[in-house]
C-alpha cells in the first residue's frame, strides 16, 4: 500500500490553517520516525545531525528554522519573526537547543514541539474540559503536554511513554474532542492488547465524556455476543476491543467502519507480541483510506516500527524516556519481626511514633487488610482501608479522604490502590513484603520528576530474609535496620 | 365537651368509637386519632396533649377535679386563674411539638416509634401489606444459583489479586466463600481464560494454583470439565488471544504432568468428532508435549524461565544466558525478545551489567562492537530505560577495581567501549563524565587498580 507522502501533508496542514509550520515540518518529519537515530541528544548536536543525516542536508534548513522556534514555543518574538521572514541563516541555531531536552520529566525527544502546559490552553470543547477536570485530571502529563494537539489537529502520531503515564488518557481526549456526538455512528476505534485494557479503556472515555454525552462501547464477546450486536446498533461513537474481535464485529457486519475517523492501536508492542499482526492489518484494510492513526506503545521495537510505517504518513513522534518511579531519595528500613503474630505489636508501636505523619500500610491480600483493620480499629486506632467491593470511585473517595488529613493511615492492597496516586504519602510500610518484587517500587516508588523525600518500612520475619535481600539486589538499593530514631528522620 | 365522658377517655381511646355512638362530640384531637391508627401513646402524654386546647375548653378541663368550683367560676373571670402560667395564652398553643414528639397534631410520634412492630393489623388500611401477613404461608431456605458469568465477576478478582500476591491457600479460602457445587468446572476455566489475558509468569501461577486447589477445591473430574468447557469456547477465545490454542495446549500438558488430569484426555480425548479445529490443534499441541523425550520434566518450564517471582539469581543466570547466546549468534531480535521474557524492567541495569562486563572481559573488539549494538537496541527500542542503562554503568564503574584483578587490561578496554558507546549515542553525559580513569598520576603504580598508594610502606613487624 503506497501512500503519497505530499497528500497527507497537505490533509495535515489543511485541518488547521492557522498553523504555520505543521506542513514543513511535516514533510521534514519524515526521516524523524525512521529508528530513531539517536541524534540530538547532547546540547551542541548541529556537527552530530550534519553526520547523522547525510542525503538529507536540502532538509536540513527547513528543519532548523522550525527547530528554532519551535522549541520556544512561548516566546513571541521568534515565532512572528519566523512568520514573517522565514530567511533565516544558520549563525543563531548552533546555540539553540537541539528538539530533545532534558526536561524533568525525562529525556524528550519529538519533531513536534508545541507544549501545552494546561488543559485549558489546548482549546477542547467545554463539556469534554469539564470531564477532564470531572475525572480528577488537574494539569495534563508530560506525553499529554505533547501529544493531544497533534491527536486533535488530525495527524497520524507515534506516543512512546511507559506505562501509567497517562497514555490512555492522552487519545481518549483527542478521540472525543474529535468525534461528533450528534450523530450515532462509529467515528473512532481503538485496538487494545487484552479485553481487560479494553475495559478500562472504555471507562475512561465514558468517564471523560460523560459531558459530551458520548457512547463507548468494549467488545467484549464470549456469551455477549448478542449484547454487543445491540449496542452497536444502537450507534456508538467509540468502539473498543482487541483486534481479532474488532475483525470478526466488522466481518459480522454489525459494527461499520465508513464513518471511522480516528483509529488508534493502544499498546503496540504488546499486540505484536501476543501475535496480533495480521488482525491488525487486516481490520486497517476495511477503514477508509483517509483514516487518522494514533499508535502508543511503551517500547518500540522493530516490529513496532515496521507497523508505523506500513499504516502512517509523516507521524509526529513523541518519545518520553522517562522512569516512571525511581526509588532515589526513598530512605529504606526493615524491621525485623521475627514472626507473623508480632507484626501487629510492632505497628501498634510504630504507630505512636509515627502517628505525626500520614502513612499507608500495604498486605498482601484484601483478607489481610480486612483483619487488619479490625485490629487495628479494635485497639482504637483510626485507620481507613480500602475493600475489595469498593468500584475505582469509592477508592478515590477514601483516597481524597486520606489526602485531606480525616484519617493518617490507609490500609491497602497492591490490587486496590493500583491507578491511585499513593506516591504523595511520605511513609509506607510493608506490612507483608511484596511476593511479587516489582511491586515493591510501585508500592515505594515516587515520580521522580517531584523528587519528594520519603520513607519505607518494611516488615520482615525469619521467612522473608531471602526476599528482602533479593528485593536490595533486584534494585540494586539498601535497605537498613530500622533505628531507634526512626521518627527525626521521617 | 362533656365532663362526664373524661375518664373514660383517659384510660382507654377505643372508647371513643362508644362516644360517638352515644352522641358526644369528640374533639379535633380524638377524632384524628380514630382515623389513623397510630402507636398507642403513653398514658401521660394524653393527657399533656389536652394542655394546648383553646382556652374555655381548657377551662371546662381544669374544672374536672372540682365540678362545682368550675359550674359558679367558670363565667367570672378566666383569664384571672392564666395569670401566673406559662402557658399559651392564644388557645392553640404556640405550635411547637408537645415534649417527647409524641402524639398531637403534626407530628410523627416519638422518635423511632415507626420502627416498632403495630400491634393492631388492620385489613381495611391502605397500606396494609397482604403478601407479607399473611399466615399461610411457609417460608424455605434456598441458594440461589449462580451463572457461569456471575461467577466469572466474583472469581476474577481473586484471581488477580492471586497474581499480586501469589499465595494459593488465598484462592482456595476466597473460591470457598463463593462455590456451589456445579460451577466447580468453571473455576479452571476462570483462570485460564484470565491467564490468556496476562504474560507468561502468571500462566505459570495459573499451573501452579490448578493444581494446588486440585483436591482441595477442585476434584480432577472438574479440571477435564473445565478444559473441556475451554475447548469448545476456544473459537471465541482466539478472537481476542490469537495464540490460545498452543497456550490452552500447554495448560493441558501441564496439569497431565502436575497429576491434575489422567493421561488420557489428552492422548484419547473421548469425543473427538465433536470438537472444533482450534481444539484439535490444542490437544495435538498437549500431545506432542507429552510425547518429548526425557520425562515431562521440562513441562516445569512451559511457561519460560522468567517473571518476576523467580529468585534474582536465577534471573541474573538467564541474562548472562541470553547475552552469550547473543555474542555467538549476533541476533538482535531475538534478545530483545528473551529479554521481554524476563518481564523485569526494573531489574534491567543487571543486564547492563553483565553485558558491559562480559565486553570487558572479552578483550576482543568485535565483541565490545556486538554488545555495543545490542545495548544501542535497547535503548532505541526503549526496552531498557536511560536510568537503568545508567545505574547499569555506574555498577561496573563501581566494580571496577574488582575487575581490574581478574582483567588487568579493564580500565583500557572501558574507556575504549565509552568511548564507543558514546559514538552510538546512547549514553547519558552523567555517565560518560563519571567513568573512573585509572589513574596515570605518579603515585599510584600499575596494576594495582587505581588504589592511591601510601606515601610511605609500612614497615612489616
Amino acid at each position: 500500500m503506497a501512500i503519497s507522502n505530499m497528500s497527507s501533508g497537505e490533509v495535515g496542514s489543511g485541518r488547521q490553517p492557522e498553523q504555520v509550520t505543521p506542513a514543513v515540518r511535516l514533510d521534514t518529519g519524515v526521516q524523524n520516525i525512521l529508528p530513531m537515530c539517536p541524534r540530538h541528544r547532547r546540547s551542541n548536536t548541529t556537527n552530530k545531525r550534519k553526520r547523522d543525516d547525510k542525503g538529507i542536508q536540502d532538509c536540513e534548513t527547513a528543519l532548523d528554522s522550525e527547530l528554532i522556534h519551535d522549541s520556544r514555543p512561548s516566546s513571541p518574538q521568534n515565532s512572528i519573526e519566523s512568520k514573517n521572514g522565514p530567511a533565516q541563516d544558520k549563525e543563531p541555531y548552533d546555540d539553540e537547543e537541539p528538539i530533545d531536552m532534558i526536561s524533568p520529566d525525562g529525556i524528550i525527544e519529538s519533531n513536534w514541539d508545541e507544549v501545552y502546559y494546561n488543559f485549558d490552553d489546548m482549546s477542547l470543547k467545554e463539556e469534554l474540559l469539564r470531564g477532564i477536570y470531572g475525572y480528577g485530571f488537574e494539569k495534563p502529563s508530560a506525553i499529554q503536554q505533547r501529544a493531544i494537539m497533534p491527536c486533535v489537529k488530525g495527524h497520524d502520531v507515534i506516543a512512546q511513554a511507559q506505562s501509567g503515564t497517562g497514555k490512555t488518557a492522552t487519545f481518549s481526549i483527542a478521540i472525543l474532542q474529535a468525534i461528533d456526538t450528534s450523530i450515532r455512528e462509529c467515528q473512532a476505534l481503538i485496538l487494545a492488547p487484552t479485553r481487560e485494557l479494553a475495559t478500562q479503556i472504555q471507562k475512561v472515555v465514558l468517564a471523560l465524556g460523560e459531558y459530551l454525552k458520548a457512547q463507548c462501547h468494549a467488545c467484549i464477546g464470549g456469551t455477549n455476543v448478542r449484547e454487543d450486536v445491540r449496542k452497536l446498533d444502537m450507534g456508538c461513537h467509540v468502539v473498543v476491543g482487541t483486534p481479532g474481535r474488532v475483525y470478526d464485529m466488522i466481518n459480522r457486519e454489525v459494527l461499520h467502519t465508513n464513518s471511522i475517523r480516528v483509529f488508534v492501536l493502544d499498546e503496540a508492542d504488546e499486540m505484536l507480541s501476543r501475535g496480533f499482526k495480521d488482525q491488525i492489518h487486516d481490520v486497517f484494510m476495511m477503514l477508509p483510506r483517509d483514516v487518522q492513526v494514533i499508535l502508543l506503545s511503551a517500547t518500540m521495537p522493530a516490529d513496532v516500527l515496521e507497523v508505523s510505517k506500513y499504516f502512517m504518513r509523516n507521524p509526529v513522534r513523541i518519545l518520553v524516556k522517562r522512569d516512571e518511579l525511581t526509588l532515589e531519595g526513598i530512605k529504606q528500613f526493615y524491621v525485623n519481626v521475627e514472626k507473623e503474630e508480632w507484626k501487629l505489636g510492632t505497628l501498634c508501636d510504630l504507630y505512636d511514633t509515627l502517628s505525626i505523619t500520614q502513612s499507608v500500610i500495604f498486605c498482601n491480600t484484601r483478607r489481610k487488610v480486612d483483619m487488619l483493620t479490625e485490629q487495628m480499629t479494635l485497639k482504637n486506632f483510626t485507620v481507613s482501608s480500602m475493600h475489595g467491593d469498593m468500584d475505582q470511585r469509592e477508592r478515590e473517595l477514601i483516597m481524597k479522604q486520606f489526602r485531606t488529613g480525616s484519617s493518617r493511615v490507609l490500609i491497602t492492597t497492591d490490587l486496590l490502590a493500583r491507578g491511585i496516586d499513593v506516591q504523595q504519602v511520605s511513609l509506607v510500610i510493608n506490612y507483608d513484603l511484596p511476593s511479587n518484587r516489582e511491586n515493591y517500587i510501585h508500592r515505594i516508588g515516587r515520580s521522580g520528576r517531584f523528587g519528594r523525600k520519603g520513607a519505607a518500612i518494611n516488615f520482615v520475619t525469619e521467612n522473608d530474609r531471602r526476599s528482602l535481600l533479593d528485593i536490595e539486589h533486584f534494585y540494586n538499593t539498601r535497605i537498613e535496620e530500622m533505628p531507634a530514631n526512626v521518627a527525626d528522620l521521617i | 365537651m362533656d365532663v362526664e365522658n373524661r375518664p373514660n377517655d383517659v384510660e382507654s381511646r377505643d372508647s371513643s368509637v362508644e362516644r360517638e355512638l352515644n352522641g358526644t362530640v369528640s374533639n379535633a384531637s380524638t377524632s384524628s386519632l380514630d382515623g389513623i391508627k397510630k402507636p398507642l401513646p403513653p398514658e401521660g402524654t394524653e393527657r399533656i396533649k389536652k394542655r394546648a386546647k383553646r382556652l374555655s375548653k381548657q377551662n371546662s378541663r381544669e374544672g374536672v377535679p372540682h365540678p362545682h368550683v368550675n359550674g359558679i367560676t367558670s363565667y367570672v373571670v378566666p383569664q384571672r386563674r392564666w395569670k401566673n402560667s406559662r402557658r399559651s395564652r392564644n388557645g392553640y398553643g404556640r405550635g411547637l411539638p408537645k415534649k417527647g414528639g409524641a402524639g398531637g397534631k403534626g407530628v410523627w410520634g416519638l422518635p423511632g416509634s415507626e420502627l416498632l412492630e403495630e400491634t393492631y393489623e388492620d385489613q381495611n388500611d391502605p397500606n396494609y401489606d397482604s403478601e407479607c401477613n399473611d399466615k399461610n404461608i411457609e417460608l424455605k431456605e434456598v441458594i440461589p444459583e449462580m451463572t457461569p458469568e456471575e461467577f466469572f465477576k466474583l472469581a476474577e478478582p481473586i484471581i488477580l489479586e492471586y497474581y499480586e500476591h501469589g499465595h494459593t491457600h488465598e484462592v482456595a479460602v476466597g473460591l470457598d466463600e463463593i462455590l456451589t457445587g456445579n460451577l466447580r468446572p468453571y473455576v479452571t476455566s476462570v483462570a485460564v481464560e484470565i491467564s490468556f489475558d496476562h504474560k507468561d509468569s502468571q500462566r505459570e501461577m495459573t499451573s501452579l494454583l490448578i493444581s494446588d486447589l486440585y483436591g482441595r477445591v477442585i476434584t480432577g473430574r472438574d479440571i477435564e470439565k473445565g478444559f473441556g468447557i475451554l475447548l469448545e469456547n476456544l473459537p471465541d477465545l482466539i478472537l481476542d488471544t490469537p495464540e490460545a490454542a498452543t497456550l490452552l495446549g500447554n495448560f493441558l500438558a501441564r496439569a497431565v504432568a502436575d497429576d491434575c488430569i489422567p493421561p488420557k484426555y489428552v492422548t484419547r480425548p473421548d469425543e473427538v468428532d465433536t470438537l472444533n479445529e482450534h481444539a484439535l490443534v490444542a490437544l495435538k499441541r498437549a500431545d506432542t508435549l507429552l510425547s518429548m523425550k526425557h520425562g515431562w520434566a521440562h513441562l516445569d518450564n512451559v511457561w519460560g524461565m522468567g517473571g518476576p517471582l523467580r529468585p534474582v539469581k536465577f534471573i541474573t543466570k538467564q541474562m548472562t544466558l541470553l547475552l552469550k547466546e547473543y555474542l555467538s549468534s549476533r541476533d538482535v531480535q531475538e534478545a530483545h525478545r528473551c529479554i521481554r521474557a524476563l518481564e523485569v524492567p526494573h531489574f534491567q541495569h543487571e543486564l547492563v551489567y553483565e553485558a558491559v562486563v562480559m565486553a570487558l572481559e572479552s578483550i576482543s573488539q568485535s565483541a565490545e562492537e556486538a554488545i555495543c549494538d545490542l545495548l544501542k537496541s535497547l535503548d532505541e527500542a526503549c526496552i531498557v530505560s536511560p536510568a537503568m542503562m545508567e545505574q547499569g554503568f555506574q555498577r561496573v564503574y563501581d566494580d571496577m577495581a574488582d575487575i581490574v584483578l581478574d582483567v588487568p587490561l579493564a580500565y583500557i578496554v572501558l574507556d575504549r567501549f565509552v568511548e564507543r558507546c558514546s559514538h552510538a549515542g546512547f549514553l547519558a553525559d552523567k555517565v560518560i563524565r563519571n567513568m573512573p580513569s585509572r589513574g596515570r598520576k605518579r603515585f599510584v603504580s600499575e596494576g594495582d587498580g587505581g588504589h592511591i598508594k601510601p606515601q610511605t610502606i609500612p614497615l612489616r613487624d
